[in-house]
């Protein structure tokens, strides 16, 4: 019984193995919590995996994702049940019971290979899920899928019998049931995402009807090299290259239609943007390519620069009209759209080769089940109910929500809402329960120091996959003839778990101190044989993969002697490495576990909060003398929450918390060290003392600046104001306000301008927030929104619609003719022009709001990104590691980032960050010591002539002449990237791992030693 | 710093094409610094001379070391034990080292395989640059502490000529104008009526006018 409370109390049940869910998974294992994740589908990765390439960045997306799928699977605390659903739940926070139904997948995971024998001989008999990819059904969608493994539709097999025998592994589990299991869990975190829109609903653009009218979906699929065009370009209905593309956005979006949903999907204008310049980036010239927008909402962090690349750089066509219908051409197979623009009267017709419809995000019909099943409550689109200052946080304690299901968004607020998700849910864990050594499980490490080498070879044949291409037998007969090869043999599929148990036993047996396995690529299949080395008592570093597979089956298929003859010489390769290779340590260093936070303001409120209710000592230093920060002065947020009783009370809970220690007027002065082992140094006002900190992580949430540019009379006249002046006026002198008559709005002052290129994200949802309490106040007042685009995404676009059916007038303006303001009085006179009434207008307002936005405080993340070694983006914002999965992380390690020091964005987007910071720091400070891995560069101090190369190389500024008048490299310090091995003059440095001498015995293995 | 660079590798198999055993001694001093002939360039060569055979269908056995200061007799002493087993020693060092194995073992064949070129600085990763000339009466005291005999393309005493414009040198546009640079520092140190006083011509006899240079220090020579 003790186990099932143990159970209960350190478990996490992540519903949903989309990146969102990976990203709670990895981070909640990072931190030592168990983690239970479920998937419906059969193997994890979600949305993500079938995009093409991610914005902004315009990567590939798998190799993106992949490795996180893998290393999701490896996890030691994560257990994956894929084909999994949720339904049943009973208990409380801290001791859920969770009913979990497995439909049958037929095969048997231990044992499948993914050999891919079944799909190639039963195709019909092989699991897809349609909608994805109708040309070519596989079950495994991509080589990197996790499980590794096939499913079978049992239904659609006629013989089988014959399937079974088909299998090489014996992996078919023909009398496969439906499980239903019941488990104990202390949290829950939902990321089941949401569905695409299907268009095929909406006659007018005849998807479904016309083949070539795709979703963007597909169109990435075309545009895959996993999809079923093999990356070619073509039109669906002939084959033919298309030479002109159109985007229509908001198709089945923010719309009051049949079928359309009043909201934005958030995601749309920038995968419309990407998939369109990834098309010219592949065909240039060749490929015309137009968008259809109402609105362009390129909302976030540097995505406004991306869409200016795409008109600028890329030459793709912006059409502002939302075109009715899409109909074929009588005369072939293109596509005719008729549109109406502001520049021209009347229709205008074009015809296009394909037509992409840019469709949103849907809640699916199984969340809404799903949601009952919990005891959830859903917002009035059917999404996760959330709260805005607890982002993260359901209806029911205890349960968590993150990414799609919460409402629209792209993958970097997904995964910081998964981060934060994984802070929440670990609270109701037991901390205590992980803090066993997890190496004590392995035999400690035999010494093999003067041992001469005793080599093991182990060739899989991996079934027909390596065996099919060359003759497997010849191989280990041939690799037991190498030097210092004590043992060779077959070991049909190596990475199956008896192989691995013979493995573990051949070494004992044999006394074998290296090993050589002729398998897969290591890319997939090193950690694993490493640790199975670990745990027959080596050192992981005395292995080799000859990747026998990959650059040998697959790539000579048809020619099975030669073949045969590389994959000698492969293997002959690794035994000459590994017979180099010596045992390596990792090196560790104890872990501080206290946390600095920069910056007082939500963010860094919260984050300490976040951490200190954890048990994290956390030192929170602010630069003035105040908690609060800009949050301080607004007054409401869009929802009409009152913003300064929060404030108010986390200021009050900060203050009062036995492990948050508050200091103000401080600044950094000086800061060395690395994750775990950090100490910054403060000047503390206001007698200007000097401190130093000792910590293990550092969040940097220093805010940015309301910006308050030169224009427009702001400053100059006592009738024009920001949004914010405006937010505290409407709440402090309401009789006042209710008196005029006229208000106007200008959007994007000092945002989107060359001075200040980026957009800032949250001015629009202001003005609408502004312009609602304005007509609460007076509701015949009128209120004029000059704008450029309104970028109301998510589910801010149903306070965007309200404006306007409370009749405030939104007028757009060109970035070529701003609008003209001169003071009259105590009142002002806006001119701007109509562009569908095309004419210039003139409005006397009472009062002008300046939708100002906010902008990076260049001069303090200047300081600390100097101080820190940190990068910054060109506006001088923080730059995070990686922007699509790893939003919070900063480049240099043990670093963190929330609020708006990375982007201008809103409270409640602000918390979301700052409770994912903590969760990243969960996981970072969870182990007491800090692992500098083995891959680091090493200084002979004999051979080392001082001549200061490496010092002037190391990217990182590690290496240094010592005392002893040698180079010096800290192995603390020194990120393992071989630039000093490669360039000293006096072969003094040597990396480990990648050593010369293994070098050069794997060169001299595949070719005839010289002379 | 004593700088050099790698001769090409047709002129260094030229010497040694009758070799079968060669002995490869780079120097881990100066010019393994300036990237000519450390451990590292001594194995390029070494797999360059061993590919040239093989491509003319000979073989070569080359034994590959690097001396701590091939200009040093105890370091020299370390080929000893070896010397007998080769045909002949490429050396990768200065010619001071070049000398300094020839004199120690008389009976073998010794050839460079660097061009030792002058006495400079490395301006910065991968630039070297000319910045003593070694005349025996060092003169920077005179001109602001840059030398118009190493780095003036005539070195003129007294410049600039009538060849300097726009601060660089008629040479090449890639020289900077010593004298120019000798003015501007002189202006920056507030001291430009210095450039007022002639320098009397050179005694050359500390350079090369008397003849080989040697420096005997009575109390450190045995």
């Amino acid at each position: 019984m003790t186990d099932h409370t143990n159970d209960a109390q350190s478990t996490v049940l992540v519903i949903g193995g989309g990146v969102g869910g990976i990203k709670a998974a990895m981070d909640l294992s990072e931190a030592r919590k168990d983690v239970l994740l479920v998937d419906k589908a059969a193997a994890i990765g979600g949305l993500m995996t079938q995009l093409d390439r991610t914005f902004p960045t315009n990567n590939c997306d798998l190799c993106t994702i992949s490795p996180h799928l893998s290393a999701g699977a490896r996890e030691q605390h994560i257990e994956l049940m894929p084909l999994t659903e949720v339904t049943a739940l009973a208990g409380d926070a801290g001791d859920f019971t969770v009913t979990l139904t497995s439909a049958p997948r037929y095969i048997d995971l231990d044992k499948c290979t993914a050999c891919g024998e079944c799909h190639k001989q039963y195709p019909e008999c092989v699991r897809f899920y349609p909608g994805l990819d109708h040309r070519a059904p596989t079950c495994m969608r991509y080589p990197q899928a996790t499980p590794q493994a096939f499913s079978i539709d049992m239904a659609a097999c006629k013989d089988v019998d014959a399937l079974v025998k088909v299998c090489p592994a014996g992996a078919i589990v023909v009398d496969d049931q439906e499980k239903e299991v019941t488990r104990r869990v202390s949290s829950i975190i939902l990321a089941v995402g949401a569905e695409l829109f299907d268009p095929g609903k909406l006659d007018h653009f005849g998807h479904g009807r016309y083949p070539n009218v795709v979703t963007g979906l597909e169109y990435e699929r075309i545009m895959s090299a996993s999809g079923p065009t093999l990356g070619n370009l073509v039109r669906p209905s002939d084959g033919q290259a298309p030479k002109r593309v159109a985007w229509i956005q908001c198709a089945g979006s923010r719309g009051i239609n049949r079928e359309d949903v009043s909201y934005c999907s958030s995601v749309c204008c920038m995968y419309a943007l990407k998939e369109a310049i990834v098309t010219k980036e592949r065909f240039q010239d060749d490929i015309e390519t137009t968008i259809f927008f109402m609105d362009m909402r390129t909302f976030g962090k540097d995505y406004e620069a991306y869409y200016q690349r795409a008109k600028e750089q890329y030459n793709i066509r912006m059409v502002r009209c939302r075109p009715h219908s899409i109909v074929p051409d009588p005369g072939g197979q293109e596509m005719r759209i008729s549109y109406a623009t502001d520049e021209v009267s009347g229709m205008t017709t074009e015809n296009f080769d394909m037509v992409v419809l840019s469709t949103g995000f849907r809640p699916a019909a199984h969340t809404v089940q799903l949601a009952e099943t919990l005891g959830i409550a859903l917002n009035t689109h059917q999404f996760v109910q959330s709260n805005h200052f607890e982002p993260v946080v359901t209806s029911r304690p205890g349960i968590y929500v993150c990414g799609v299901s919460e409402g629209p968004k792209d993958i970097p607020e997904t995964m910081v809402q998964a981060s934060a998700a994984a802070c929440m849910a670990a609270r109701h864990t037991d901390k205590a329960l992980h803090d066993v050594e997890e190496n004590d499980e392995y035999p400690p490490e035999r010494d093999v120091f003067g041992e001469a080498p005793r080599i093991g070879v182990f060739v899989c044949d991996c079934g027909q996959n390596i065996g099919g291409a060359m003759d497997v037998e010849a191989l280990v007969q041939e690799s037991a003839k190498y030097p210092h090869v004590v043992h060779a043999e077959m070991a049909g599929h190596g990475c199956g778990q008896e192989a691995l148990a013979r493995m573990r036993r051949m070494i004992e047996e044999k006394k074998l101190n290296r090993v050589v396995v002729g398998a897969c690529s290591p890319r997939t299949h090193e950690g694993l044989f490493q640790e199975n080395l670990r745990k027959a008592g080596l050192n992981k570093y005395l292995l080799e993969i000859a990747n026998i597979r990959d650059q040998n089956a697959w790539v000579h298929g048809g020619a099975r002697e030669l073949a045969t003859a590389k994959g000698k010489k492969l293997i002959r390769m690794a035994v000459g490495a590994v017979a180099q290779a010596g045992p390596l340590r990792e090196h560790t260093l104890p872990m501080n576990k206290d946390v600095l936070v920069l910056g007082g303001g939500v963010a860094g409120m919260n984050s300490a909060l976040s951490l200190g209710d954890q048990g994290y000592k956390v030192f929170l230093a602010e630069r003035t003398g105040r908690l609060g920060g800009l949050a301080a002065v607004i007054r409401r947020n869009l929802e009409g929450d009152d913003v300064r009783v929060y404030v108010a009370q986390l200021v009050e809970r900060v203050q009062a918390h036995d492990n948050i220690e508050v200091i103000t007027n401080a600044i950094v002065v000086d800061h060395s060290g690395m994750p775990g082992k950090f100490q910054t140094g403060f000047q503390i006002g206001p007698r200007m003392y000097y401190r130093q900190i000792e910590h293990g992580a550092t969040v940097l949430a220093t805010g940015a600046l309301a910006h308050r540019p030169n224009q427009y009379l702001l400053g100059r006249h006592k009738a024009v104001m920001t949004q914010l002046d405006l937010d505290d006026l409407i709440e402090a002198q309401p009789d006042r306000i209710k008196d005029w008559e006229c208000m106007v709005m200008i959007q994007c002052v000092g945002s989107r301008t060359a001075e200040n290129p980026n957009c800032s994200r949250i001015c629009c949802q202001t003005a609408i927030k502004n312009a609602l309490r304005l007509t609460d106040l007076n509701p015949e007042m009128r209120v004029f929104v000059l704008y450029r685009d309104m970028r109301t995404y998510g589910f801010s676009e149903d306070a965007y619609i309200e404006a306007r059916r409370r009749g405030v007038i939104f007028v757009r303006y060109e970035a070529e003719k701003t609008p003209q303001v001169t003071a009259d009085g105590d009142r002002v006179t806006v001119q701007f022009d109509d562009p569908i009434l095309g004419r210039p207008m003139e409005v006397s307002a009472d009062c002008l709001g300046l939708s100002t936005g906010l902008i990076a405080d260049d001069e303090t993340t200047e300081d600390l990104a100097a101080i820190f070694h940190l990068n910054r983006t060109e506006d001088g914002h923080f730059l995070e590691d990686h922007v699509k999965l790893k939003p919070l992380d900063m480049s240099v390690p043990g670093f963190f980032v929330a609020g708006t020091a990375h982007s201008p964005r809103s409270i409640a987007e602000s918390i979301a960050q700052a409770q994912g910071v903590a969760g990243r720091i969960q996981g970072l400070l969870s182990q007491d010591v800090i692992n500098l891995g083995a891959v680091v560069a090493r200084v002979d101090r004999d051979k080392c002539a001082t001549c200061l190369v490496c010092v002037r190389a190391c990217p990182y500024n590690v290496p240094f002449i010592n005392e002893d008048r040698y180079s010096e490299i800290d192995p603390a310090k020194c990120h393992g990237c071989g630039t000093c091995a490669a360039e000293c003059p006096a072969k003094a440095i040597q990396l480990s791992c990648f050593e010369d001498a293994p070098i050069m015995a794997k060169l001299e293995g595949l070719l005839e030693r010289i002379a | 710093m004593i700088t050099a660079e790698r001769k090409p590798l047709a002129e260094i198999i030229d010497y040694i094409d009758n070799c079968r055993r060669i002995l490869l001694v780079g120097c881990n001093e100066c010019v393994t610094v300036c990237a000519a002939g450390g451990r590292k360039e001594v194995a390029m060569l070494a797999s360059a001379m061993q590919m040239d055979f093989m491509k003319r269908g000979k073989t070569v056995d080359i034994r590959e070391m690097t001396l701590e200061r091939q200009c040093e007799p105890e370091y020299v002493e370390e080929l000893a034990p070896f010397i007998d087993q080769v045909d002949a020693v490429v050396s990768m060092a200065c010619g001071c080292g070049v000398q300094e194995v020839v004199r120690r073992f008389r009976d073998k064949r010794v050839y460079p395989a660097v061009n030792t070129q002058f006495m400079g600085a490395a301006e910065r990763p991968g630039v070297w640059a000319e910045r003593c000339h070694g005349c025996g009466n060092c003169l920077l005291g005179l001109t602001g502490g840059i030398c118009p005999i190493a780095r003036c393309s005539k070195r003129l005493m007294n410049g600039p000529c009538g060849g300097s414009s726009k601060g660089k040198c008629e040479v090449s546009p890639e020289i900077d104008c010593v004298w120019q640079l000798i003015w501007d520092r002189l202006k920056e140190l507030g001291i430009e009526d210095r450039y007022e006083e002639i320098i009397l011509a050179k005694d050359w006899r500390t350079e090369r006018g008397g003849g080989p240079r040697k420096i005997v220090r009575e109390d450190l020579a045995q």
